[in-house]
C-alpha cells in the first residue's frame, strides 16, 4: 500500500514536470504586427477633471491625457493642445496660446504602447450670483493639432513582360494589394499595380480614417490650425505630403501625378489617389516592397460639457 | 450574543452599500412668469345689511426682483360698503423675491374692515365687487446662451458651439425675453454680435411705465403708456440698443436691436457666452371679489 501511494505520487510529479516544461530553444518571441490602426493621437479627459457641475468662484482644474497610438513619434516642437469655447470673462486664467504636448514615443515591434502623459490647465470661475445668473453651461473643446506621419509597405509583384506568351510559370502575379491601416490616421489603404511593358504603374489609394481634419505638412499651417486663429484655408485642408516612395532601393516620387509644386496630394471626400511609376530592367516577374511615406498635419477635438452654477 | 453579532452585520453591510447618492443641483430660481400674486377674500361673502366684513389679502411675490415702495389700493363700491374707522384702504408695502436664500419669496397679509352702510331702496339682494388693485416698479433680469462665433466662413469644423437663436423661458418675471436672434455681421475681417431680442408680457397683470406707477394707483387716469426700458450687455459690457423705450401692448411681442460696441476676430476663437438683458417696468395687479349683501325682511337703512 505504501509503494502504491509512493508511486500513485511519482506519477502525479511525473506529470506535472511533463506538463510544466521549459519551451525549446528556437521558439523565441516574434515581433509583433504593429503597423495597424487609425489612430495618431488619443485624447481624453481625465475622470472628473473637470467635474460635470462646478459653482461659480470656485477653481476649475482641466487635465487631459494624452498617449501616441500610432507608429510614428509626436509631439515636442509646435505641437500643442488648445483649450477653447468658454466665455473668458467668465472663466478666467485660461490662455489662448494652447499647451505644447510632450514628446510621445509611437508603438513599434517591441513597444506594444506608445508614449502616454498628461496636459493640464487651471483658471478660476468668476462670479455668476452678482448678476442673478442660474448657471452657465459652456462645452469646453480641447484641439490638439500636431504633425505626422504614415509609412507603408507593399509587396508588389513587379513583372516586365506581363503579356508575354511562356509555358514558363511566374514567380507572382502582379495585382493589387490592399493595405488596410498602418498605426496612423492617414491610411494607405490600396496598391493598384498595373504591369505594362518595362514599366509598371501604381495607383495608390489614400483615406482619412482618423476622424479629424488633415492639412498641409508645415509650421505655417501648424499654427493656423488653432481655433485662436484665422484658420486654415480651403487650399490647406485635405492634403498630404508625399515624403517619398521607394522601389528597387531607389525613389520614384519624381514620376508621381496628382502633387502639386510642393509635393501635396488632394483628398476629396477623404479620399485621394497617387499615380506613380517605376522603370524595369529586369527579365522576369518579382516581388519587391514599395514603401510609401507620407507626412501632414492633424487636427483633431474633443468636446467636455460642462455646467456652472451659481450659488448664495 | 450571536444572532445579535449577525444582526449588526447585516446592518452594517445594508447602511455600506446603499446606492450612493449625488448632490442635488441647486434650484433655478430665475424662472416663471409671475410677479406679485394676489389672494383676495372677504371672511363673510354673504353680508346682511348694515354688517362689517372683513376682506383679506395675501400678498406673495413669486418673482424674482424684490419690490419696494409697492402700493396697494383697496377699491370698493363707496355707495354701500365704507372702511370701519382706523382702517386704511392704501399702503405701502414691501415684499422680498424669490431667491437662492429665500425660493417662496416674500409673503403679506393685509385686512381691511368694511361695513354696509346701505342698500338701495326695493333690493334685496345685492352684489358689489371688492378690488385690491397693487402698482410697484419691477425689473426681468434675463439672461441667455449664446454662441459668438468669428468664423462665419465655418474653416473650423468643429465648434463648440453654434449661432442659432435662443428661446428663453420665464425669468422670475412677468415681462420675459420670449427669444433672441443674434447674427454675426461682418466688420472688415471682424464680426460684430447683434441680437433682435423679443420680449412680451407674459404675466396676468399690465405694464406701465415705471415713473408712472405711482399715479397707476393713486389716481383715475386712463392714460399709461405701457412702456419698459431696456439694456443689454454681453461680457460686462453695454450693448448699442435701437431705442432704451420699448411699447409693450398687451398680448402682443415687442422687438428691439441690440448690436455689441466690441467686435470679435479669429483670435478670440468660438464660444459661448451670456447675453443679459435688465427690463425696468411698473406693473400692476388686480384682484377681484365678489360680495353679497342681503336685505333682511323690514330692514329699511343702516343706523348712523
Amino acid at each position: 500500500m505504501t509503494l502504491m501511494k509512493k508511486s500513485a505520487l511519482s506519477l502525479i510529479l511525473l506529470s506535472f514536470l511533463l506538463a510544466c516544461q521549459a519551451p525549446t530553444s528556437g521558439q523565441s518571441p516574434q515581433p509583433q504586427e504593429f503597423r495597424s490602426g487609425t489612430q495618431g493621437l488619443d485624447l481624453q479627459y481625465v475622470a472628473n477633471l473637470p467635474p460635470p457641475r462646478l459653482f461659480d468662484r470656485d477653481q476649475v482644474n482641466i487635465m487631459l491625457q494624452v498617449e501616441n497610438r500610432g507608429t510614428a513619434p509626436l509631439g515636442g516642437g509646435a505641437d500643442r493642445i488648445y483649450l477653447s469655447g468658454f466665455d473668458p470673462t467668465i472663466i478666467t486664467g485660461i490662455g489662448t496660446d494652447g499647451l505644447p504636448i510632450p514628446p510621445l514615443e509611437p508603438r513599434s515591434a517591441f513597444v506594444s504602447q506608445g508614449g502616454r502623459d498628461t496636459i493640464s490647465w487651471r483658471g478660476q470661475i468668476r462670479s455668476l450670483t452678482d448678476k442673478r445668473i442660474d448657471k452657465y453651461t459652456p462645452l469646453l473643446l480641447a484641439t490638439a493639432c500636431y504633425t505626422y506621419e504614415t509609412t507603408a509597405t507593399a509587396q508588389v509583384c513587379l513583372d516586365p513582360n506581363p503579356y508575354q506568351a511562356t509555358s514558363q510559370q511566374k514567380v507572382c502575379t502582379a495585382s493589387g494589394v490592399g493595405l488596410g491601416s498602418q498605426g496612423a490616421p492617414i491610411a494607405i489603404t490600396n496598391v493598384d499595380v498595373q504591369p505594362q511593358p518595362q514599366r509598371t504603374r501604381f495607383i495608390i489609394t489614400i483615406t482619412n480614417s482618423g476622424g479629424g481634419t488633415v492639412y498641409k505638412y508645415g509650421t505655417q499651417y501648424l499654427n493656423k490650425c488653432s481655433p485662436y486663429s484665422a484658420g486654415l484655408a480651403f487650399d490647406e485642408v485635405d492634403f498630404v505630403q508625399l515624403s517619398d516612395i521607394t522601389i528597387l532601393g531607389r525613389s520614384i516620387k519624381q514620376s508621381c501625378k496628382g502633387l502639386d509644386r510642393d509635393g501635396h496630394l488632394r483628398l476629396t471626400s477623404g479620399t485621394g489617389q497617387l499615380f506613380c511609376e517605376v522603370d524595369l530592367n529586369e527579365q522576369s516577374a518579382f516581388l519587391s516592397p514599395l514603401t510609401i511615406t507620407l507626412r501632414y498635419g492633424y487636427r483633431q477635438s474633443i468636446p467636455k460639457p460642462l455646467e456652472i452654477r451659481a450659488v448664495p | 450574543m450571536r444572532t445579535f453579532g449577525c444582526w449588526l452585520l447585516i446592518i452594517g453591510l445594508l447602511i455600506g452599500c446603499t446606492a450612493p447618492t449625488t448632490v442635488p443641483a441647486p434650484p433655478d430660481i430665475a424662472k416663471g412668469t409671475d410677479a406679485l400674486t394676489i389672494d383676495l377674500r372677504a371672511t363673510n361673502p354673504e353680508l346682511i345689511m348694515c354688517q362689517q366684513t372683513d376682506l383679506v389679502a395675501t400678498l406673495r411675490n413669486l418673482g424674482t426682483t424684490n419690490i419696494e415702495r409697492g402700493l396697494y389700493t383697496f377699491i370698493i363700491e363707496d355707495q354701500v360698503l365704507k372702511p370701519v374707522t382706523g382702517t386704511n384702504r392704501k399702503k405701502l408695502f414691501d415684499l422680498e423675491g424669490r431667491s437662492q436664500y429665500n425660493p417662496q419669496g416674500g409673503i403679506e397679509q393685509t385686512t381691511l374692515k368694511v361695513k354696509n352702510t346701505a342698500l338701495p331702496p326695493q333690493i334685496e339682494t345685492y352684489q358689489t365687487p371688492i378690488i385690491l388693485q397693487a402698482c410697484y416698479q419691477y425689473e426681468t433680469l434675463a439672461s441667455a446662451p449664446i454662441c459668438i462665433d468669428p468664423d462665419v466662413l465655418g474653416k473650423n469644423p468643429a465648434k463648440p458651439c453654434t449661432v442659432a437663436p435662443v428661446s428663453v423661458g420665464g425669468q422670475g418675471a412677468p415681462v420675459a425675453v420670449t427669444r433672441i436672434e443674434p447674427t454675426m455681421a461682418p466688420a472688415g475681417n471682424d464680426i460684430r454680435p447683434t441680437f433682435t431680442i423679443y420680449l412680451q408680457n407674459l404675466g396676468s397683470g399690465r405694464v406701465v411705465s415705471a415713473p408712472d406707477v405711482e399715479s397707476a394707483c393713486t389716481t383715475t387716469t386712463t392714460t399709461l403708456n405701457p412702456t419698459v426700458e431696456i439694456a443689454a450687455f454681453l461680457q460686462n459690457r453695454p450693448l448699442r440698443c435701437t431705442q432704451r423705450e420699448v411699447r409693450l401692448e398687451q398680448g402682443k411681442e415687442a422687438r428691439i436691436a441690440c448690436e455689441s460696441e466690441q467686435t470679435y476676430g479669429p483670435a478670440q476663437g468660438t464660444f459661448s457666452s451670456i447675453l443679459e438683458v435688465e427690463i425696468t417696468y411698473g406693473y400692476i395687479n388686480t384682484a377681484s371679489q365678489s360680495l353679497t349683501i342681503n336685505r333682511l325682511p323690514g330692514q329699511e337703512r343702516c343706523p348712523p
